[in-house]
């Protein structure tokens, strides 16, 4: 971003944000990064509702025209005009990583979807242990070591996008707590237990970038 | 208000400089830094300082704490290091010295 990089993030904002959401954006009390960041994780599910809408229903909308608030618990719930009567509601879920955004979007039956991504990066000694429980370190052994951080992510990304999917969070320390297990590294592939259910999550990486992906419905393959 | 022990501070602020190289924030970080309005940690940054700071003081409810803090309004979820400092204070277990 240019030194005047305020002002195109105002145009930005001013663009692609619903009259609710420019006051969100403008109470918000993140660093620079982070505010371009919810920006761009924003305009992507926008985006994707639009064609989406556009596509299954032919609704003619802007950016703009789509809300994106927080619901109970914090989740993204999609506000449209004209969406009501269709009786299919739009889902997104966001996320953001060190200067990255990205969003997933579904129009559905109401079931959440579920995306996270992170950067591959050195870590500090102990991240294993912060990021995974025992149980879930064990799942990951026998990993080849060039893999072995990759998948680690892999494994902390894919509960993450179950726990936004099923609006449980991360519930560090709760019985809720997202919780992986099993893999597949052909499939590349993570089941994630929470409470009774299972989901998949589908990871890949591009570059340095992890990313995963749940799309409840599907349910876990056998 | 829960004493704040100036080598508890001391200690945390040096676990953030060793941490702060993986985050995007160049500035003095200082018991007034907020860890969201101005460090801008996620949620993997959070999990990871909780852990430091337990392997450095002992078993913490952390994950309690968080809890409580994602329950609070937006505007007062975020936290300020004199914060975290006096929350370490208050729930680390005597070493045995001090016993």
């Amino acid at each position: 971003m240019p030194a005047d990089g305020s002002l195109w993030k105002r145009v930005w904002a001013s663009r692609v944000l619903g009259r609710r959401e420019r006051e969100l954006f403008a109470a918000l009390r993140l660093p620079e990064l982070r505010q371009l960041e919810w920006l761009g994780a924003r305009t992507a599910a926008k985006e994707a509702v639009v064609e989406l809408l556009r596509g299954a229903h032919g609704l003619d909308l802007l950016p703009a025209d789509i809300e994106i608030l927080a619901g109970e618990g914090g989740a993204p719930v999609v506000a449209a005009p004209g969406v009501e009567r269709l009786g299919a509601t739009p889902v997104v879920s966001l996320a953001h990583a060190q200067g990255e955004a990205a969003a997933l979007a579904a129009l559905g039956s109401g079931d959440a979807i579920g995306i996270d991504i992170e950067h591959l990066s050195p870590r500090p000694p102990g991240f294993a242990e912060a990021v995974v429980t025992a149980d879930e370190r064990r799942l990951l052994e026998g990993i080849p070591t060039d893999h072995a951080d990759e998948w680690l992510l892999r494994c902390w990304c894919a509960k993450e996008a179950v726990g936004k999917a099923l609006g449980t969070g991360m519930a560090p320390g709760r019985a809720e707590a997202p919780a992986m297990v099993s893999l597949d590294r052909d499939r590349q592939e993570v089941v994630v237990r929470v409470g009774e259910r299972r989901l998949v999550a589908h990871t890949h990486r591009e570059g340095d970038l992890v990313v995963a992906t749940t799309l409840p419905r599907e349910g876990p393959r056998s | 208000m829960t004493h704040v022990d100036p080598e508890v501070l001391d200690g945390v602020l040096k676990l953030l400089q060793e941490l702060s190289g993986d985050w995007e924030y160049d500035g003095v970080i200082g018991p007034d830094t907020y860890f969201l309005a101005d460090l801008g940690l996620e949620s993997l940054d959070i999990v990871v300082l909780g852990t430091m700071i337990q392997q450095q003081y002992g078993r913490l409810p952390f994950a309690e704490y968080l809890e409580e803090l994602g329950q609070r309004p937006v505007e007062q979820r975020d936290i300020t290091v004199a914060e975290l400092v006096a929350f370490v204070c208050e729930h680390r277990q005597p070493s045995l010295e001090e016993v």
